[in-house]
């Protein structure tokens, strides 16, 4: 994962949150991605100024006790958004 | 219910309609069989007319001008009609979400079971109404935007040949012929052989949203669904999509948030037992 990549959100996903998880749906093509809380967070950190670096920085300093699997989630997560086109690269 | 040997029947469904016109004994009775306990619903025009005209005890069915089915048994016009009448209902489907879905009902509480092709969903249809759950549908349930109700298209149970064996203990497969007709994949069984209740509406409060897995010799397992899962397994479901404001997604996300999901997996029936019962308290 390139750690200095500004991950965007596609305005195209609609959001929809349910008891602090989340859906995304794409109006384009009916994709549907359900996020957990942890991808949920990811994916609203996704806001084109945060680089990959600094969304794993920010979960480490929130979550400490979680700060070893911090890196490999969000790039699992930001691995998924991509594939299903819910985030540009910036 | 006496039906005459020439006539139409509308049937409509989920904001849409279809009609049927009949001619001959045996195509006035396949379609009264087919449609007798489709509730009416809002006045819609039909779409397109389907007619079955029998012919020396065959029937045959077109669609418009078109020669669809020619010269086929009553069993096998049922199982072709009924699965292309179905089809072309949801596809004009609109005002509200239109489930892949089986339905049955207690008093005061309810089941809709969703799920794609082969998920199990008739079959395990089939073995609540021997439990006391009284049948709806084993095809499409369909909730009005912004109510709280939910409708089903109540229609002969189709069982598939493979379903036949592990029911036959429970249901009567030997009854008369007005309950049960012989398809060529299997058998229609009548509503009114599994304690059918037909209404134009059932209330959403108490409906449990289960989505069946059927996998032969698997082990049981019936897990509870956040409500985001449950959202993502019911737009899986969710068969007029492309005729709605956003998909469908918003209403979907209100279901979920209302009505508690559950996923269940199962290889046969006994792991089951009085789970799905016990879930309602």
């Amino acid at each position: 994962m390139n750690l200095d990549g500004l991950p965007k959100q596609n305005p195209a996903y609609r959001l929809e949150a349910l008891d602090g998880e989340v859906l995304l749906y794409s109006q384009d093509d009916t994709r549907i991605l359900y996020c957990n809380p942890s991808a949920s967070l990811i994916w609203q950190l996704c806001d084109g100024a945060r680089t990959a670096g600094d969304i794993i920085a920010v979960l480490r300093a929130a979550f400490p006790d979680a700060a070893e699997t911090i890196s490999e989630d969000v790039e699992t997560a930001l691995g998924e958004f991509e594939r299903l086109g819910a985030i540009e690269w910036a | 219910m006496g039906v005459g040997t020439v006539g139409r029947r509308e049937i409509r469904f989920g904001g849409s309609a279809v009609s049927v016109e009949y001619e001959g004994e045996a195509a006035a009775w396949v379609v009264d069989f087919l449609y007798r306990y489709s509730a009416p619903a809002d006045k819609f025009l039909p779409h397109l007319t389907y007619r079955v005209i029998e012919k020396e005890g065959r029937l045959d069915i077109y669609c418009g001008d078109a020669l669809l089915c020619a010269g086929v048994s009553k069993g096998a016009a049922a199982d072709w009609l009924m699965g292309d009448s179905c089809h072309r209902l949801a596809e004009r489907s609109r005002d509200g979400l239109l489930f892949h879905a089986a339905a049955l009902a207690r008093p005061e509480c309810g089941l809709i079971l969703p799920g794609t092709i082969g998920a199990g969903k008739s079959t395990l249809t089939a073995w609540l109404t021997a439990r006391g759950w009284a049948y709806l549908t084993d095809e499409m349930v369909y909730i009005p935007s912004g109510d709280d109700c939910f409708a089903a298209f109540t229609r002969p149970l189709n069982l598939k040949t493979p379903s036949l064996e592990p029911l036959a203990e429970l249901l009567d497969f030997e009854r008369p012929c007005e309950y049960v007709l012989s398809t060529p994949q299997g058998m229609l069984l009548s509503p009114a052989l599994l304690n059918a209740a037909p209404s134009a509406k059932t209330p959403l409060a108490g409906v449990l949203l289960i989505f069946p897995r059927y996998v032969p010799g698997g082990e049981m397992e019936l897990r509870p669904l956040s409500p985001a899962q449950t959202g993502l397994a019911l737009m899986e479901c969710l068969v007029n999509a492309r005729n709605l404001p956003d998909h469908g997604f918003a209403e979907v996300a209100r279901l979920a948030r209302c009505s508690p999901g559950y996923a269940l997996r199962y290889g046969h029936f006994e792991q089951i037992g009085g789970q799905i019962d016990a879930l309602h308290g």
